[in-house]
């Protein structure tokens, strides 16, 4: 049953969107709450994240879905977001399901920023015990190899669309938007603010990661242009860490998993790392109440 | 600003209730706008432009309600199973949930490119809305289909390479009976719904006032759009400089377009406050 909520954070009104299980006796131990990337609102990109919750609680699992502050419909000036708002509404997200739903097991399911987010609020709340992160940028690192990468991939797609007529029909017709061409090559396919605020700066953002107490799942596109280096890092990382490293590779699939049978490996993926996660708690839980 | 009264409803339309935000204009205003959401993705990129010119218009006194179709966002039921047909219909829901639920007696339409097309549809039912704002608008389903076929094409190119046959993906768009569109099942009856829109063709007759907003890079006009006005009964077509913020992946500012829109609907009311006895604004009471 879907249902809108609100709740505050900071002095904002943040909107929700909160699935509960019908059967609430077979609900699982783990609530789930998803962040969205970084321009976009709690339906995610294409609508992933509106149907991985719908598939999430029929399977048993209460979920939330939000807008951070200055997104969606959540109050908030849209330029004063930073990651470290994220992180904050994250939290006070986090709080608000638990004391909801009685879960005390939360796993954050990030794309792309909301997983720079996810990382960001691990280790804050002693309820998130696992993250699923989808298409993680490096947190804490040096970006420039990453970001040529980008750049590149955007320049092969506009090359690529110079082997398309209409292509040259708009060039011949100057509809072509070379300021907007431009704009995203000098941008390397960042949105408006991205880039970094400076009290984002401050986090020690390998400190969290390496601090996070539970378990980690990366899923990367096979196309994405930084999948192969980002990999690299957080295995690094996660050895730092003493946590293994899980991920899984959607083949073919670029940054924001676009296409149907993408999306739905990745969340196909992700249900079942979380219903596998489910078990082991309850397996626990079943352990702690035997002795 | 200061905030404004802000409520998630529902609006009930074939045994579904759409998910909907109302700006609340005030207890004296009598002026609201319904807000018709553009297709697929565009509507994600979208949101938030939207979200904020609903409060910058609800500030000035308009109620607005904004509106998720049926299939689209956190609206129930799957995005295959409706299309433009269905759309119409939730859009005329929303314009009688409008005037019979809120009590507002001058019912515009805000409609945002393939949202402002289905609302001028919506629009040509007798007295549903008052007048439209066009964003935009989708003036030809064909060319529009094709624009998602070159995306098609460009992302199958990046990721099959040197496999890559574009014949291969024409022929799925035009024959197959769900084409994928950046993740959008996108149903064969849809698609033909969307190519069927023609608005030179099957000219619309929207009585009331129109001001169609061309947003690009220039300020003049594109001529589809100077055409589309010249063809209907009331309209004008304005070109503002603005990004397309409906297909950029980051935020974008809307400064320009909300601001045309505001100076339009200021004229709009001040126009109506003076105009004859019998004009559209006496009727729905």
């Amino acid at each position: 049953m879907l249902q809108h909520i609100y709740f505050s954070n900071e002095g904002c009104r943040l909107l929700g969107a909160y699935h509960r299980p019908a059967d609430e006796a077979k609900r699982q131990p783990i609530g789930i709450i998803m962040l969205h990337g970084w321009a976009g609102y709690r339906i995610g990109a294409h609508q992933m994240f509106t149907k991985l919750a719908r598939t999430a609680e029929a399977a048993g699992f209460f979920c939330l879905r939000f807008d951070f502050r200055g997104r969606g419909d959540s109050e908030g000036e849209a330029a004063a977001t930073t990651l470290s708002t994220m992180i904050s509404d994250t939290v006070a997200a986090v709080d608000w399901l638990v004391a909801t739903t009685g879960l005390e097991r939360i796993a954050l399911v990030g794309d792309c920023s909301g997983a720079e987010v996810a990382i960001g609020a691990g280790p804050l709340r002693p309820q998130i015990e696992s993250l699923v992160l989808w298409s993680a940028p490096m947190v804490g690192a040096d970006r420039t190899e990453s970001d040529r990468a980008k750049k590149w991939y955007i320049v092969k797609q506009y090359l690529r669309k110079l082997f398309l007529r209409a292509t040259w029909a708009k060039l011949f017709t100057r509809r072509l938007r070379f300021g907007m061409i431009k704009k995203a090559l000098v941008s390397g396919g960042k949105g408006a603010g991205e880039e970094g605020a400076e009290e984002d700066e401050q986090i020690d953002w390998v400190q969290r990661f390496v601090r996070f107490p539970g378990e980690v799942l990366f899923i990367y596109g096979g196309n994405d242009p930084t999948a192969k280096e980002c990999i690299s890092y957080y295995k690094s990382l996660s050895r730092q860490a003493q946590r293994a490293f899980s991920s899984h590779i959607v083949p073919g699939s670029n940054h924001a998993f676009y296409s149907v049978s993408w999306e739905e490996e990745v969340m196909t993926v992700t249900l079942d790392w979380l219903r596998d996660q489910g078990r082991k708690v309850e397996a626990q839980l079943d352990a702690a109440a035997r002795s | 600003m200061a905030r404004v009264k802000e409520r998630v409803v529902e609006i009930a339309v074939g045994g579904s209730a759409l998910h909907a935000v109302y700006h609340d204009g005030g207890a004296d205003s009598e002026w609201g706008m319904v807000f018709c959401e553009p297709f697929a993705e565009e509507k994600k990129c979208a949101h938030r432009v939207l979200v904020e010119t609903a409060r910058t218009l609800a500030a000035a006194k308009f109620g607005c309600l904004r509106f998720d179709y049926r299939g689209c966002g956190d609206s129930p039921g799957r995005f295959e199973d409706y299309g433009p047909t269905e759309w119409v219909e939730d859009i005329t829901a929303a314009a009688h949930y409008m005037r019979q639920q809120v009590g507002v007696r001058t019912v515009g339409a805000l409609g945002l490119r393939l949202g402002a097309t289905l609302a001028l549809q919506a629009a040509e039912v007798d007295r549903l809305f008052d007048f439209a704002l066009l964003w935009e608008p989708v003036v030809n389903g064909q060319h529009y289909l094709k624009l998602n076929l070159r995306r098609s094409l460009i992302k199958a190119m990046m990721t099959e390479g040197d496999e890559f046959a574009s014949e291969e993906v024409r022929q799925q768009h035009n024959e197959a009976e769900v084409v994928d569109f950046d993740g959008y099942p996108v149903t064969q009856v849809t698609r033909e719904q969307i190519a069927a829109t023609d608005l030179m063709e099957n000219r619309p007759q929207f009585p009331g006032p129109t001001l169609i907003l061309n947003l690009s890079s220039r300020e003049q006009v594109a001529n589809e759009y100077r055409e589309l006005a010249e063809q209907m009964p009331n309209a004008e077509a304005v070109g503002v400089v603005q990004e397309p913020f409906w297909n950029r992946i980051g935020l974008v500012s809307s400064d320009a377009v909300v601001e045309a829109t505001a100076l339009w609907l200021a004229e709009l009311q001040a126009e109506m406050a003076a105009g004859p006895a019998g004009s559209n604004n006496d009727t729905h009471k």
